[in-house]
């Protein structure tokens, strides 16, 4: 990814381009793709290159613009982009589809990380998109915090929201999504751990 | 539910929260009385709340990792399992490598700790070399290691891959060795990491490298003693050295890489490597904390660091510490193997002799060691790896530096070191965190480009052996080094080496661009510190004098200069050893100050010495070589032996030719001083030639005002005029003196010989008052330089009285020129004797002024001139 097509997309994005944010989703998305394919090419330690996927993905958020809300704007569609990813991938697993194997490891792996913490991430990424129907920024609050691995603080920087507030909304919206996927829940249930299927 | 449902249910559950657990479950009913379903709601995400914590739970970098781990883990281990002859009992931690078990061995009774290791055994080879180091292992017997008492496979599961186990003494009790020595006296935990240093001795002495020496694989046992466990492990099971840290550790490991196993060179690991760990150990027990600042959430900050930031000195941290403590852990942790100890043990003697109270073999650490030694090394381009990035603390000096144009010339040389980054970034590329290795490689190639790019103009300068150049835009190298000039001071505040070597560098980058003041207060200051580290700093102090010897004669004074530097040569032996071309460069220096200042006879031993060493030092040298062998041609010159003058210049601008190209400023003139060889043999063809083409190449590459071309211009506009081409001569000598004057200003030597040198020519254009006013002040200036009655005064004043007679011979003027003109013969005849060359000088142009004029004895002053 292109430091320079970031910033102007970021530019766009800030001066109210909604396409910037697409595009923007895009390069992101596109750069971890790349960066899995990368890193598994050279053959080292599986585990090293998760490890790494994911402190890449937020590496590139430093570089992306001293200006803090354009961090805060990369921020989220970072977070948006490794959802999109995760899920993507646990799509293809579900429909034993194998596109290519090496891959499929590398984001196994990615995703036996957020497994543990989420029966289904499939599940999870339906009921997300019902939470963002009820309250949009509880859906977003939970993916910076989870899928962008934002702390409350970083959180409450990116949204511009109180502390307090971020803190609120996080609990609810994980109580409710725990209510909706967890076992005790009305939803349908998913297998614990990363090979459930 | 509707949003507005789903913000009554909201608000009712986080009203919930506040209170206490037992009274939630009735506040939301209570609160949605109205409404069962949101109730139900409510009350559902009170008990999700209640009984998941580590639902969603934000990843850290750590849980990834560990659950990745137990993800790929393909053989389940549990208690009762036997594994070899040992039974699990319990697991007693988990990590990176992988799990470990207290295990029961049956015979003998005993516990041992049971290491199965995460990754697998994928391929036969690996699984040979794996059986092969752990024999090698479990041959090591030492009481400060843990022994391996026994290894083997766990066949995989479906045909996956086997894992590799280890059966080790158990250690009872164990704490890590920050974590004990936590609260000791400072004695006593330099004596545990001695014992440390001499434990990993014993593997290293056995072919076994540890590569993953740490707190928690140091560790210290219920009597106190240190036992290193995990020797040598990460190469048996085959593990690059990067995932073999990529556990939970991964980032408490990286902080004890080195930088050669951070970079993923695997062929540079050694037991240096375990020196670093050492020395890293050390410092975490001398002030309690890390080397590094970095925020370890950041990997390639941590990285970079590792590979590129000295820390900061312990006693800085800790104020009580001894300033030799910080010697010992820069040494040992130094980014350079080559800089370290060369192994564990002259650790540990090295601590010996603090703990004795001896003195100790390092020194004060140089963090500028690369720059060091890219200057001692002169014109040895090569930036790579840890140089690179050592070079990289005075790129950060001078961020102006990246706006100095690309020199044409160096395109070349920058091309090789940028071939040797690329290299390595390649190299860097095939390891594991491959995209960040990259960027990081990218970034230093950036950024030693430009550095390189910067010495590039500096080491081109850096040839102060007679022909100094500047390749560029002076006003743009110029402002480039005045602005790093006024940042080194600041830049380094309370590093003096730091200061003094950059300063030398500046120093010598301004005496490449013949500013010669600046050179001069740079270099002094830098010579002045370095006096003070000697003689750990003989080198840069005895180059620092050289250039402040030779900046003496640059600046007019030769024969102080040759002074200065037949001082310096004797007290430079004494520090240096013939290996280094610092003393072959004093030799060739004073060659030159000798003939500069007329002692041409005494500066062939040395030119001779000089040119004949360089060309031993090899094509890096020839450069200078070539310098040598033009300050030989000079003086054989004088000595009449032509043929080896001759031989002597062209072999000399082969030389120049050959390293700088034949377009090169040196090249330049080195045709001039061939041609102006040739033309005084009369060989007027072949030396116009070379004028023109000297001419042709100076005139592209030297724009600006600059001593050199001065010099030349005052060569070409004699050697014109000895041709006959006067105008030409006449255009050439005003050009000259005005750019002297520029230069040096009115009273110097170089302005003065300009001026005489028009004078001659507008004599010989019949321009007689204009050249009588020039030889006036040209003897004037000469005569508080030299005396009344130094030749070139006596010159100067002969031809002002000769042509002040002939400007109009008719005149009283011409008849008081003339007397004067012999009142001055008879003093020189008095002084120095009639074959002299002063009174010969008089002679010539009392006859000059006599046949012109018909005025004075034409006859007296024939006889007077001795043919």
């Amino acid at each position: 990814m292109r430091h320079g097509d970031v910033t102007v997309l970021l530019q766009r994005l800030k001066g109210g381009d909604e396409s910037a944010g697409e595009a923007l989703f895009e390069v992101v998305y596109g750069d971890l793709h790349d960066r899995a394919r990368r890193m598994l090419g050279s053959g080292a330690g599986h585990t090293l290159q998760a490890t790494a996927l994911i402190h890449e993905a937020w590496l590139k958020l430093d570089h992306a613009g001293s200006d803090p809300g354009d961090r805060g704007h990369f921020l989220a569609i970072a977070a948006k982009a490794m959802r999109s990813v995760l899920v993507d991938h646990a799509r293809a697993k579900s429909a034993a589809k194998r596109p290519d194997s090496r891959q499929r490891v590398l984001l196994d792996e990615a995703l036996a990380v957020y497994a543990d913490r989420v029966p289904d991430v499939l599940e999870l990424n339906d009921e997300l998109d019902r939470l963002a129907e009820l309250d949009a920024r509880l859906a977003r609050i939970v993916e910076l915090r989870f899928f962008g691995g934002l702390s409350i603080a970083e959180t409450a920087d990116v949204m511009q929201l109180g502390h307090a507030t971020v803190e609120r909304g996080w609990q609810s919206a994980r109580a409710w999504l725990a209510s909706r996927l967890g076992p005790d829940g009305a939803g349908p249930k998913g297998a614990p751990g990363a090979d459930g299927q | 539910m509707d949003s507005s449902g789903f913000r009554r249910v909201r608000e009712a559950f986080e009203a919930a929260l506040a209170l206490p657990a037992e009274a939630r479950v009735d506040a939301v009913r209570s609160a949605l009385r109205d409404d069962p379903d949101l109730a139900r709601e409510a009350e559902r995400m009170l008990a999700a709340h209640a009984t998941d914590e580590r639902f969603l739970e934000p990843p850290s970098a750590e849980t990834l990792v560990d659950l990745a781990h137990r993800h790929e883990t393909h053989v389940v281990l549990q208690p009762g399992a036997h594994i070899g002859g040992f039974e699990l009992v319990r697991p007693i931690g988990a990590g990176g490598m992988g799990e470990v078990w207290e295990a029961r061995q049956e015979s003998p009774a005993r516990s041992v700790a049971l290491k199965a290791l995460r990754s697998g055994l994928g391929t036969e080879r690996s699984r040979r070399r794996f059986e092969e180091e752990s024999q090698v292992l479990a041959r090591l017997s030492h009481p400060g290691i843990a022994k391996v008492l026994a290894s083997g496979v766990l066949e995989g599961p479906e045909g996956g891959p086997p894992r590799p186990w280890f059966a080790m003494e158990l250690i009872e009790g164990a704490r890590p060795l920050t974590a004990f020595a936590r609260e000791l006296p400072l004695r006593r935990r330099l004596l545990l990491l001695r014992e440390a240093c001499v434990a990993v001795q014993h593997g290293h002495l056995r072919g076994v490298i540890h590569r993953d020496l740490k707190p928690d694989n140091c560790l210290v046992d219920l009597e106190g003693r240190v036992r290193v466990i995990d020797f040598g492990i990460a190469r048996a099971t085959g593990e690059t050295d990067l995932s073999l840290t990529a556990g939970g550790e991964l980032l408490g490991t990286l902080g004890y890489m080195s930088p050669e196993q951070v970079l993923g060179l695997s062929e540079g690991i050694d037991v240096r490597t375990d020196v670093h760990a050492l020395g890293v150990l050390l410092y975490h027990l001398l002030t309690g904390r890390s080397p590094w600042i970095s925020d370890s959430s950041s990997w390639t900050a941590l990285a970079k660091e590792v590979c590129e930031r000295d820390p900061e000195p312990p006693s800085r941290l800790v104020p009580s510490l001894s300033r030799e403590l910080d010697w010992v852990t820069a040494r040992a942790m130094a980014k350079e193997p080559d800089r370290r100890y060369a192994s564990a043990q002259d650790l540990a003697d090295e601590l010996g002799r603090y703990l004795d109270h001896q003195p100790l073999h390092a020194g004060p650490p140089s963090a500028t060691y690369a720059a060091r030694k890219f200057v001692r090394r002169n014109r040895a381009w090569v930036v790579g790896g840890a140089v690179a990035a050592t070079l990289l603390l005075l790129g950060s000096a001078g961020t102006g530096w990246g706006l100095y144009k690309s020199v044409e010339r160096g395109r070349e040389l920058e091309a090789r070191g940028i071939e040797l980054e690329t290299e390595r970034a390649s190299a860097v590329a095939a390891r594991a965190d491959a995209e960040a290795a990259r960027a990081q490689a990218e970034e230093r190639l950036e950024r030693a480009e430009m550095l390189n790019r910067f010495l590039n103009t500096m080491l081109r300068g850096a040839n102060p052996l007679g022909v100094t150049t500047t390749t560029s835009s002076e006003s743009t190298v110029g402002e480039m080094l005045d602005r790093a000039a006024s940042e080194v001071m600041r830049a380094f505040p309370g590093q003096s080496v730091l200061e003094a070597d950059t300063r030398l560098l500046i120093g010598l980058s301004y005496y490449g661009q013949g500013r010669y003041e600046s050179a001069q207060e740079h270099i002094e200051g830098a010579r002045q510190i370095f006096a003070d580290l000697l003689p750990e700093r003989a080198f840069e102090w005895v180059r620092a004098s050289r250039l402040l010897a030779t900046l003496r004669g640059r600046r007019g004074d030769h024969a102080a200069a040759a002074q200065d530097l037949l001082e310096l040569r004797g007290l430079a032996h004494g520090y240096l050893d013939d290996t280094y071309p610092e003393l072959a460069a004093i030799d060739s220096d004073l060659a030159w100050a000798l003939q500069e200042s007329g002692q041409l006879t005494e500066s062939i031993p040395y030119a001779q010495a000089a040119r004949d060493r360089f060309v031993e030092f090899g094509p890096e040298f020839s450069p200078m070589a070539a310098t040598a062998a033009s300050h030989l041609a000079r003086a054989t010159r004088v000595l009449g032996d032509d043929e080896a003058t001759e031989a002597a210049y062209r072999s000399a601008r082969e030389l120049i030719v050959g390293a700088y190209g034949p377009l090169s400023v040196q090249a330049g003139v080195a045709a001039s001083n061939l041609g102006t060889f040739l033309f005084g043999k009369g060989r007027n063809a072949e030396a116009r030639e070379l004028f023109e083409e000297a001419i042709a190449i100076l005139q592209i590459e030297l724009d600006g005002d600059h001593p050199t071309v001065a010099t030349l211009l005052y060569n070409l506009g004699g050697a014109v005029y000895e041709l006959g081409e006067l105008e030409e001569s006449e255009r050439i000598s005003i050009a000259c003196l005005e750019m002297n004057e520029r230069l040096w200003g009115p009273d110097h030597s170089e302005t003065l010989d300009a001026v005489a040198s028009l004078g001659l020519v507008q004599i010989e254009l019949g321009q007689f008052d204009e050249a009588s006013v020039n030889f006036e002040r040209a003897a004037v200036g000469r005569s508080a330089q030299l005396g009344p009655d130094h030749r070139r005064t006596v010159y100067a004043r002969a031809r002002a009285l000769e042509a002040r007679g002939l400007a109009d011979p008719g005149s009283a003027a011409a008849v008081d020129a003339a007397v004067e003109l012999d009142e001055l013969y008879q003093h020189c005849l008095e002084v120095s004797g009639p074959a002299a060359s002063s009174t010969q000088t008089v002679a010539a142009a009392g006859l000059r002024l006599a046949s012109g004029t018909a005025r004075g004895n034409r006859d007296l002053w024939a006889e007077r001139v001795i043919e």
